[in-house]
């Protein structure tokens, strides 16, 4: 899976992270290892631009928590686990979305994935990147 | 495994998900049928597989044998491995009127197997291993 990295400038400084293809069990970690990168470089607002991701599984849905918690400077859950993973969300910071990290465009069945699972009330989704930049 | 069954034998191998979707996808789309649908029910079998290979398997090697075809309106994909035995239909269901943080651990991946079907199946194969059956109106 490649994985482009861009910055953009809003009101702050902002990392567009654009995976393209499936995020499954066999590439969730570099999804992770790319967020991981640029959070060590010093991110503090990530936008995830799911426009070319054209499947996620669970592996995948576990991925973006994890990215949430890095981006909460938050030492991540054991990813095995799924329901582990996400329920470490923290849902009392700002009405439960999160801040730091959010998402562009999904697909329309990685929309429906986020749904499934109760992930879409945790993240701030967009359709329009000048809005999503214009929120951070 | 169905006569009319397509298959499709791989090493359990996390590398395969991606050549086991695009082989449901191409014989489920064959016959026509709702491309959502199609979707929902790779959605089941890639999360089926991704257990059996990490957790029936544990990372080691092992065969899983894919199996497609169409009944009627339905499309059936139906999943072999030898792996020690597990039936995932026998987990619990969440409690969705639970919040989130509130809901039974593990399972997340045999929730969205659920979720994405109609009906599935189990049953453990005589020589060992265990054979899943999903169905799917298209």
């Amino acid at each position: 899976m490649e994985i482009a990295v861009r910055a953009v400038y809003g009101r702050v400084p902002i990392t567009v992270l654009t995976p393209y293809g499936s995020i499954d069990g066999s590439t969730y970690r570099l999804l992770i290892a790319a967020a991981e990168d640029v959070v060590a470089e010093g991110c503090e607002a990530l936008l995830l631009d799911l426009s070319e991701v054209d499947y996620v599984s669970t592996a995948g849905l576990v991925a973006l928590q994890s990215i949430a918690q890095l981006m909460r400077g938050e030492a991540r859950a054991d990813d095995a686990h799924g329901w582990d993973a996400i329920h470490s969300i923290d849902r009392d910071r700002d009405e439960g979305k999160q801040p730091g990290v959010r998402l562009l465009n999904p697909q329309e069945n990685v929309a429906r994935s986020l749904d499934m699972v109760g992930l879409a009330a945790y993240f701030h989704i967009y359709h329009d990147e000048a809005e999503a930049v214009e929120a951070f | 495994m169905s006569e009319k069954a397509a298959t499709l034998r791989v090493e359990a191998d996390l590398k395969n998900l991606a050549r086991i979707r695009e082989f449901i996808l191409e014989h489920g789309t064959a016959h026509g049928g709702a491309h959502k649908a199609i979707m929902d029910l790779i959605t089941a079998v890639d999360e089926a597989v991704t257990n059996i290979m990490i957790h029936g398997y544990r990372g080691k090697a092992g065969p899983v044998e894919v199996g497609v075809w169409h009944d009627g309106q339905m499309l059936v994909v139906q999943v072999r491995d030898k792996a020690p035995p597990f039936d995932p239909t026998e987990a619990p269901p969440p409690d969705l009127s639970l919040p989130l943080e509130e809901r039974p651990l593990g399972g997340l991946g045999i929730f969205m197997m659920k979720q994405s079907v109609d009906d599935l199946t189990y049953r453990s194969l005589g020589d060992g291993g265990n054979e899943l059956t999903f169905r799917k109106e298209v």
